[in-house]
């Protein structure tokens, strides 16, 4: 009946979702999320005992710098 | 859901993940360099401590050494005055050194001088033994013609012997035929005394007495006077000594040239002849 124009009691198309405030809140979260990691990821490349590889953990009770 | 908002969600999730996973490394990391920081502090003032302790004993050292670079400084000092003082002695001794060089220069100059005076002592030393030499071989025929002329004399001193015996023999054979010629019996060679003594007629005859010796404890007396001045046997003759009368002295035996008699002190006593008393033909002069 929608052919004419006419809705019928729980026969109304569902909405589609579209972009809105939570989406760039999501986005913005998104974003933080990237530099925090960049910035982690050099920081933690700084204290890894492997260049490049800022994952590498120190070896208990001996220190060294990355190569 | 948008598609978009969809991709945003799945990009956060990843996000999340890599920020937990980067954080959780670094927070360990992070950690390890702590107490590896707080380690290398506690070293730090360890070292600290020992800095500050073994600088104040530098300082005491080093305060000690220069009291010691002081007194070494001190006795550096002194070593070099001391040197200079050397220095000066070492002039002097130089200088001495020079003059014993000049001296023993001297020296061997004057070496040399002697050596060629030695030299020529040696060519007259030469010319010297030389001439000794020749003395020598002189010498030794000189003394070959003494012993040849020694013969010649021991010859001609057994020939005169042998003369002076003849000699003599020929004068007993004349005071023999004397003495027969003045009838008065006179043997050389006799025995014992006979008759009365008598005195030598005639000049004075004087001699000495040249032997004195004692037999059966009577005293003889032997002088040198013989028959050739008219000493026979038992003639009576007087010893005397400066001019004072001695003893009697009777002829027991004659030679040519000496006698021997009987000493008769006419029983005196303490009364010695002795060799040299003089003899006398008579006291009266």
């Amino acid at each position: 009946m929608s052919q004419f124009g006419m809705n019928m009691p729980g026969g109304r198309r569902a909405k589609r979702g579209g972009l809105d405030v939570y989406s760039g809140l999501l986005c913005f979260a998104v974003l933080a999320l990237g530099a925090a990691t960049a910035l982690m990821y050099i920081a933690a490349t700084k204290v890894s005992p492997e260049s490049g590889n800022p994952i590498a953990l120190q070896e208990t009770g001996r220190v060294q710098l990355p190569r | 859901m948008h598609i978009i908002t969809k991709i945003l969600v799945v990009f956060a999730a990843v996000l999340s993940l890599a920020l937990a996973a980067l954080t959780s490394v670094y927070a360990l990391n992070a950690d390890s360099f702590v107490s590896a920081l707080s380690d290398k502090v506690a070293e730090a003032d360890a070292a600290n401590a020992l800095y500050e302790t073994q600088s104040s004993q530098f300082a005491e050292q080093a305060s000690r050494m220069e009291s010691q670079l002081r007194g070494r400084d001190e006795t550096i000092a002194d070593l070099n005055s001391d040197l200079a003082r050397l220095e000066g002695e070492l002039t002097t001794l130089e200088i001495r050194a020079k003059e014993a060089t000049d001296s023993a220069a001297q020296v061997k100059r004057q070496i040399g001088d002697l050596g060629k005076t030695t030299d020529t002592q040696a060519a007259i030393v030469e010319t010297l033994t030389s001439e000794v030499r020749a003395l020598r071989e002189q010498n030794l025929n000189i003394r070959e013609q003494n012993i040849d002329l020694l013969a010649r004399l021991n010859d001609i001193e057994t020939e005169n012997e042998i003369l002076n015996q003849t000699k003599r023999a020929l004068e007993v054979t004349i005071a023999d035929l004397q003495a027969q010629i003045d009838g008065t019996a006179s043997t050389t060679l006799a025995g014992g005394p006979s008759g009365t003594p008598t005195a030598i007629s005639g000049p004075p005859v004087i001699g000495r007495v040249s032997a004195v010796r004692e037999v059966n404890g009577q005293r003889f007396a032997e002088i040198n006077l013989g028959s050739r001045d008219r000493v026979r046997q038992n003639s009576k003759l007087f010893i005397t000594r400066e001019d004072r009368w001695l003893a009697d002295l009777v002829i027991v035996q004659t030679d040519i040239q000496s006698a021997v008699g009987r000493v008769d002190v006419l029983g005196r006593n303490g009364v010695e002849v002795r060799e040299g008393d003089v003899v006398l033909s008579s006291l009266g002069g």
